[in-house]
């Protein structure tokens, strides 16, 4: 009998496995060898291609995982003894002692006393600490740690020293304290995330580190760029303080590299693009990478390697072969390969990408838990058993770099497949209840505290903050207002608690970043002081203040106040809400059955929850029954296919095979979908497994000539006519706003070498070669050993305009000669990428696509199994392309979440559902029309019967307030009353030259939060007032806030288009267009400027376009400045 | 060799062009068969969609061609990524005003090889791309490969034909009677080697006639008769070792003379061979075919040992500043950089002084590759840059261990530098003498 599941490792991969563990009953052991969990996420500064602050977005998740009930963190701590059988193993833990006990307050005394200086790990020794130190400001679990092996009290007291004992207050130093324990624990399977480290620089002589001081790692760039980092976010030179106006980036430092690592370590290409692009954005004037394929696979990614370079960084396709001082400055000689020509720069500075490697300690823990480890030096998987999360020992599985290396979303997938395996070994599983504190009494006095948050130089490099607190001193209703460093810190969430209780404030302003990423940890908060979670209120100043409008720092502190009085004002008027609880359908429904329905359907069954897969075709197996091997491995596809059936099969999931979704609807923990057969399946969570397909080529003739084959025609068994057989790569793949198909460089040169190996006179024709899977670069490697012969052709631009094929021979530029060439041809093999399925399912469901046409994930880095909706998962291709192993971590993920969705029987329902006010009803049934769902019956006639408003169909949008003409029906933590009051706080000052901005909470106040996560500058003239759906926003809004001399306004939503819309709640947003249009001929009328109303729509990845609208409407505000000022 | 187009013969593309005319609703009046039509045609020819015509800039890949360079560079310059690293760092480009550009020059073998560029000429196999490419490719393996293959289509250099026939003739590649070849050991009594002998003492060809390396020889007799070490020398039997010839590209010829002189070692029972260069010991140690319990050291090497086993003490102090060039053999080739410097360490009063680019990144004399048979126009020798070097190290003598290494560096030193080239050997032969010696040896 367990319930629980050991995780070694607390980087984001094992952070994530022990969330989602934790999240479906398992109890968890987290250990982590290092003081802190968060790994080395938490010392990146931002993530590509998103600009994603790092650790904001994942500091919440560390919180979540150090206060989840279901979690008990060892840390620092090894694994020593592993013993037992899947289900029940004894596993023992050597945890080493912190000294400091937990009710430390982290005020910092003991580090100010403590005599020993040594270097910062966190900042990879570009900083120091003391020798009791906090890792990072965020860092959990617990607070200080004293290492021991510097401390002068130790060993054995040699030097007396106790200065930290002595300036702590609380003394909560004890030096007494045994220096480990052994302690034991049982667990049913266990996750190994050990991650990985970095090639020591002391190697890398050759590429001039430690010859010159300005020759630096990738990871030390990253720490300058961190605006809590040793510079505070400048970029200088460590040589001498200055600025470098030159930087050269160097990539495959010690990786694809026979001198010290072989394997591609995949993550390099893309966080150097995101260097380069903050490096010309921190104003560095000549950035320039050199590279040697760049390996920008993911969503999004070529995207941003296109917009780096439009941003002036160049790119050279080159490796240099001596990096040395040159006075001052760097010399480093290279040769162009693309145009031939050997170059000696002179830079300020160079940046290194170093060589990820296997993690120390990983094959001591593999000798003590029994797995193995590959030739690579990573952990060795059972691949048949399914993508990566195999490790040789059964029970115990692997996720993230510690089984190959991986970005940050693809680790997170990782994660959640390997808790989905983990999951399956417990039978026992455990809910507690969420901690409170003691609630407080006198909630209808209004006392509002207010923290504003540095967000280190985030904010505060930007925002006057002590202003800002002094002037939400002054606001009504407030009896305190300070400021933190980081409010969304463990420890700081703790003493803005105490705070609240301290001063009796009942209810909160945050004003840091965005509640779109924050709100939840803000309201555990608001939990532990006693306070109901609605009680808060949060005020961007991050994502809509700071980050974009960094040029005019005190209008940025106005617009501050003015935003921090709108929260205020909104706070006022919050009443205290209860979640309700709504019944669960413990089922699960996958929709399509190929590799990753099938995958996520089997370990949903597995689980335990009843399982419906639905396939329209009559066969399973989807894409892989057209394969013949899988690359790199060589698994054949059919054998694959055969063991998930078997899997299927004995997990027990009705398998409704031949049959299309007719209808689906319905929303979290009750969807019903009717199929074609005439079945009709409940489910609480639906699993989209569609698949994506293989682009169908018009190009070099194919169709007509039967010299041209498909890669996938191959595979089918297709033979390949004659001896001499080019292939070509990227046919339909990046181009047109479509980004890589990842799957086809490993498959195209896994296919090359077997027809090399057959005698075949074979070549490839590539833009970059993207072997960044684990062992792909291997078999790139391989292939050129026995023979296939390369060609590079223009890598910026789709194949079919740099080659031409005349029926006998393709010719093209080679861009690694300067020649034109010819290579006669027999069999000319085009390579196909993944383009989007069409299909009206996600249409029904309301799941937005992003622009590539592929699903939209809920977040890139943190949510890439998950909609944007509620219940609704994304397994496999049919988020982005991806190859067979990508696609069973993301379908295993996928079947995690929904897992711990299922495993309880009641769902929280958020309590913004619509209220009806029944004395000021009428009972006119306009409402019934308005809502999107249905969740609005008339019982009887109009004006005579009863209204009836169904809480469980209820999302929420607030369509049904704004149609109400009688003010009858109220909308929770949106009420007409606090949105009057928050248009009446933004125009408190200056109203002309404001731009009242309604957003919607999943589409353009997600824009508006882009623009600021991409450093996007506009004008500081507008102030945001955010709705759930844009059909919330009634006419009276409008009214006032032109009435209170609001410059403009401006009304956003989701997208709308003739052909669809984005809208979270079934085309509401088509009421938001239709009233707009009335009111607008209404307002000019009556001679409003047409140009002062205005609406637009803006999708969440729309940054730019929402800066744009803005800055368009600050021209309307400067025109009738303009006027006003002709008239006067 | 299949032509590109073989199989758009005459005939097909007459029958392509007709079904191109049927497509063009052609008049059968046409001009076509006049020869000026003819001309107008094949200028047609060339626009319609699927006959594209190869014109002087277009390179047609050739199967044959290929695989003849997979076989001949053992799959080497396939594995090739074309990262540009062996350019970027080969010394040529430190002397002359455009680099030569070895990645070019393996991309062209990629492609089937065609044409013989000097390139392949240029390169002294110093081996310095090699310690840097990313996939480990034996560039220079992979030069002498295509060199071989320049032979086969005749395209060989002036100066490589003569080099071969002197070996051929002569045993040496400087065709100097075999009969002068123990010449250098005039007055040194020197025992033939019996195969009772501790090692046998190999000079090579240049130590033998080189009146220059001729020192070097003597010089180390001197030392190894100082730690009393037995040996024997082989005098006009001794045989070429083959480097010369395996450097020029004949792969088949160097394997020919391998395989003799190892014949003969074998006979002779050789134990252990020392060598005075580093080339010889290259033959010795990757091309003779010899029993497992054979060594060759270079004389360093075996020097260390008597060091370390107190065999060869030093005691007269020699106070002087030296820096060590490290030959390209001796180091990046087989890996050893220790030796000579620990030899010049034993010296009491020597100060070893580094340059800029040492051990792994030391740079080449430009005497290797058969490059000491070609012509090297004064102002592109790599010696120079390798002198300027030493220069700035502050130290009175180059130290080398090579004969190509010293010849070299000794031809690069300008008149009015004040610094001089010495042999480790010789250095030691001056510290086991008088000291009043040494001071004559400095300055002479």
């Amino acid at each position: 009998m367990s319930d629980s599941v050991l995780v070694v490792g607390g980087g984001i991969a094992g952070v994530q496995a022990a969330l989602d563990l934790a999240e479906s009953g398992a109890r968890v052991v987290l250990v982590e060898a290092s003081p802190a969990i968060g790994g080395k996420m938490a010392g990146l500064d931002k993530n590509f291609p998103t600009l994603d602050c790092s650790i904001c977005i994942e500091a919440p998740k560390l919180s979540e995982v150090s206060e989840h009930p279901n979690i008990e963190i060892l840390s620092p701590a090894e694994v020593v003894g592993f013993e037992g059988e899947p289900g029940d193993f004894r596993v023992r833990i050597r945890h080493k002692s912190r000294f400091v006990e937990d009710d430390c307050t982290r005020c910092n005394l003991c580090v100010e006393a403590c005599p020993v200086v040594l270097p910062n790990e966190f900042d990879v020794a570009m900083a120091s600490r003391k020798a009791i130190y906090t890792p990072f400001p965020q860092a959990v679990p617990g607070a200080y740690i004293i290492d021991l092996e510097h401390c002068l009290n130790d060993p054995p007291n040699y030097l007396p020293c106790g200065r930290c004992m002595e300036a702590c207050l609380p003394k909560v130093i004890d030096f007494m304290q045994p220096r480990e324990r052994v302690v034991e624990r049982t667990v049913g399977s266990a996750i190994v995330a050990t991650g990985f480290d970095l090639i020591d620089p002391a190697l890398l002589r050759g590429f001039g580190y430690g010859a010159h001081p300005d020759v630096l790692t990738s990871m030390e760039f990253e720490r300058l760029l961190t605006s809590a980092g040793p510079t505070g976010g400048e970029i200088v030179k460590p040589s001498n303080g200055q600025h470098p106006e030159s930087i050269l980036f160097v990539l495959c430092v010690g990786s694809r590299d026979v001198r010290f690592y072989r394997h591609c370590s995949r993550f390099c290409c893309m966080y150097s693009v995101k260097q380069a692009f903050q490096a010309r954005d921190h104003g560095v004037g000549d950035v320039t990478v050199l590279y040697m394929d760049m390996r920008a696979y993911g969503k999004g990614f070529d995207a941003f390697y296109q917009r780096t370079r439009d941003e002036g960084a160049r790119f050279i396709r080159g490796r240099p072969a001596s990096v040395e001082p040159a006075g001052d400055r760097i010399s480093v000689r290279y040769e162009d390969t693309d145009a031939g020509r050997v170059q000696t720069a002179e830079v300020d500075m160079v940046v290194l990408a170093t060589a990820a490697r296997p993690p120390a300690g990983l094959e001591g823990l593999a000798g003590v838990m029994g797995f193995d480890i590959d030739t690579d030096g990573f952990v060795k998987s059972r691949e048949r058993m399914g993508g990566l999360s195999a490790t040789t020992r059964s029970g115990v599985y692997a996720a993230g770099c510690a089984i190959g290396l991986k970005d940050i979303p693809d680790s997170v997938a990782e994660a959640g497949a390997a808790a989905a395996w983990a999951l399956t070994h417990l039978d026992e599983r455990t809910w507690p209840e969420p901690e409170a504190g003691e609630p407080q009494d006198d909630i209808e006095t209004v006392r509002i505290g207010v923290n504003i948050c540095h967000c280190g130089s985030n904010i505060a490099g930007v925002v006057d903050i002590e202003s800002v607190v002094e002037a939400a001193r002054q606001m009504e209703g407030v009896v305190y207002a300070d400021s933190s460093m980081f409010s969304c810190a463990g420890t700081t969430q703790a003493e803005i608690a105490r705070r609240l209780r301290e001063a009796r404030a009942n209810r909160i302003v945050i004003a840091a970043c965005s509640p779109k990423t924050h709100e939840a940890t803000f309201r555990r908060v608001m939990l532990k002081a006693g306070l109901n979670p609605y009680l808060l209120e949060m005020a961007n100043l991050r994502n809509q203040d700071s980050w974009v409008h960094k040029q005019t720092k005190e209008e940025a502190t106005q617009k501050a106040i003015d935003m921090v009085r709108m929260s205020v004002e909104k706070a006022r008027r919050l009443a205290p809400l209860e979640i309700s609880h709504q019944p669960m359908v413990q089922q699960a429904l996958v929709i399509g059955g190929g590799i990753a329905g099938m995958s996520a359907a089997a370990n949903l069954a597995a689980q335990g929850y009843e399982t419906h897969l639905v396939e329209r075709t009559h066969r399973l197996g989807g894409t892989l029954n057209d394969l013949d091997e899988i690359a790199p491995a060589g698994i054949p596809a059919r054998e694959f296919v055969e063991v998930k059936a078997r899997e299927l099969q004995e997990a027990g999931v009705a398998v409704h095979l031949g049959a299309e979704i007719e209808t689906i609807g319905g929303h979290i923990g009750n969807f019903t979908a009717r199929l074609t057969d005439g079945a009709e399946i409940r489910a609480g969570a639906v699993v989209l497994a569609m698949g994506a397909r293989p682009y169908e080529p018009v190009e070099f003739g194919y169709g007509d000539d039967p010299r041209v084959v498909t890669n996938l025609d191959i595979e089918r068994g297709h033979p390949v006519r004659g001896e001499r057989v080019t292939f070509i790569g990227c046919v339909g793949s990046r181009r047109n706003g479509s980004g890589c198909s990842r799957y086809c460089c490993e498959s195209m040169i896994g296919q090359a070498l077997r027809l090399r190996e057959q005698g075949k006179q074979v070549r490839v024709l590539y833009r970059d070669i993207r072997t960044f899977s684990r062992n792909a670069e291997e078999l790139y490697d391989e292939a050129g050993r026995k023979g296939v012969q390369f060609f590079r052709i223009d890598p910026d631009s789709a194949p079919e305009a740099s080659v031409s094929w005349d029926g006998h021979a393709v010719q093209f530029l080679d861009h690694l000669s300067d020649r034109t060439l010819q290579a006669p041809t027999d069999t000319l093999v085009l390579t196909v990428g993944l383009t989007p399925q069409d299909e009206d399912i996600s249409a029904q469901l309301k799941v937005a696509h992003s622009e590539d046409g592929f699903l939209l994930e809920r977040h890139p880095k943190l949510g890439p199994a998950e909609a944007g909706s509620p219940g609704i998962f994304l397994a496999g291709t049919v988020q982005a392309p991806k190859d067979v192993r990508e696609t069973v971590a993301q379908a295993l993920a996928a079947a995690a979440k929904a897992g711990h969705l299922l495993a309880q029987d009641t769902i929280e329902k958020e309590p913004i559902t619509s209220r009806l006010i029944e004395d000021k009803c009428i009972v006119c049934g306009i409402c019934v029309q308005a809502c999107p769902f249905g969740a609005i019956e008339l019982i009887g006639k109009v004006k005579e019967g009863e209204m009836k408003f169904i809480e469980a169909a209820c999302q929420g949008c607030g369509a049904c307030a704004a149609a109400c003409n009688y003010d009858a029906i109220e909308m929770p933590y949106f009420t007409k009353e606090q949105i009057l009051a928050q248009i009446d706080a933004a125009l408190a000052r200056e109203p002309e030259k404001k731009t009242i901005v309604f957003a919607c909470n999943w589409c353009s106040y997600a824009g508006a939060d882009q623009a600021g996560v991409e450093k996007i500058q506009y004008p500081p003239s507008a102030l945001i007032i955010r709705t759930m759906c844009s059909a919330r926003v009634e006419e009276d809004f409008i009214m006032h806030a032109f009435k209170k001399g609001a410059g403009a306004v401006l009304v956003t939503g989701c997208r709308l288009t003739p052909t669809g819309s984005d809208c979270h709640y079934n085309f509401a947003n088509a009421q938001t267009d239709k009233r707009f249009k009335l009111w607008h001929r209404k307002l000019t009328r009556e001679g409003l400027d047409p140009d002062r109303l205005q609406l637009a729509w803006i999708s969440a990845s729309e940054g730019k376009e929402f800066a744009r609208k803005i800055a368009e409407m600050d021209e309307v505000l400067r025109r009738q400045g303009h006027l006003v000022e002709e008239k006067v | 060799m299949t032509s590109a187009y073989g199989d758009i013969t005459r005939a097909g593309r007459r029958k392509l062009w007709l079904d191109a005319r049927e497509e063009a609703a052609m008049p059968e009046d046409s001009d076509a068969y006049t020869r000026a039509g003819r001309r107008k045609l094949d200028m047609d020819l060339a626009t319609i969609p699927g006959i594209s015509q190869p014109d002087g800039d277009v390179l047609v890949l050739d199967d044959a061609l290929w695989e003849r360079v997979v076989v001949a560079t053992r799959g080497l310059a396939a594995q090739c990524f074309q990262c540009g690293v062996c350019t970027a760092i080969c010394p040529w480009g430190q002397v002359k005003s455009e680099p030569v550009l070895i990645r070019r020059l393996v991309r062209e073998a990629q492609m089937g090889a065609p044409g013989w560029p000097e390139a392949v000429w240029l390169c002294t196999t110093c081996g310095r791309c090699e310690a840097l490419c990313p996939r480990g490719v034996d560039i220079p393996e992979v030069i002498l490969a295509l060199r071989g293959l320049a032979w086969r289509d005749r395209e060989e250099p002036q100066g490589f034909p003569t080099l071969l026939w002197n070996v051929y003739w002569d045993g040496n590649p400087y065709g100097r009677p075999p009969s002068q070849r123990s010449d250098w050991m005039k007055g040194l009594d020197l025992p033939d080697f019996s195969g009772d002998q501790e090692v046998l003492l190999y000079a090579g060809c240049t130590a033998s006639y080189d009146p220059r390396i001729q020192k070097i020889a003597r010089a180390v007799v001197q030392v190894l008769r100082a730690a009393g070490v037995e040996f024997g020398v082989l005098k006009d039997r001794e045989p070429c070792c083959g480097d010369a010839v395996r450097n020029a590209g004949h792969a088949d010829y160097a394997d020919d003379i391998a395989a003799e002189g190892s014949k003969l070692f074998r006979e002779l029972g050789v134990r252990t061979v020392v060598t005075v260069s580093p080339h010889c010991l290259d033959q010795f140690l990757h091309h003779f075919d010899m029993p497992p319990e054979f060594r060759a050291l270079h004389y360093t090497q075996y020097l260390r040992e008597l060091i370390a086993s107190g065999r060869l003490r030093v005691e007269g102090e020699l106070p002087l500043k030296v820096t060590f060039h490290d030959p390209c053999y001796l180091g990046r080739q087989n890996g050893d950089y220790d030796s000579p410097r620990e030899v010049l360490a034993s010296i009491p009063g020597v100060e070893l002084l580094e340059m800029r680019h040492n051990r792994e990144e030391a740079l080449c004399c430009g005497g290797g590759g058969g490059r000491m048979w070609l012509e090297t126009a004064a102002n592109e020798r790599f010696a120079s840059v390798r002198v300027a070097e030493a220069r700035e190290t502050g130290a009175e003598i180059i130290g080398s261990a090579c004969p190509h290494c010293v010849s070299c560096l000794e031809d690069s030193i300008p008149g009015d530098a004040s610094i001089r080239v010495a042999d480790v050997a010789e250095i030691l032969a001056w510290a086991l003498a008088k000291p009043a010696r040494v001071e004559a040896g400095v300055a002479s």
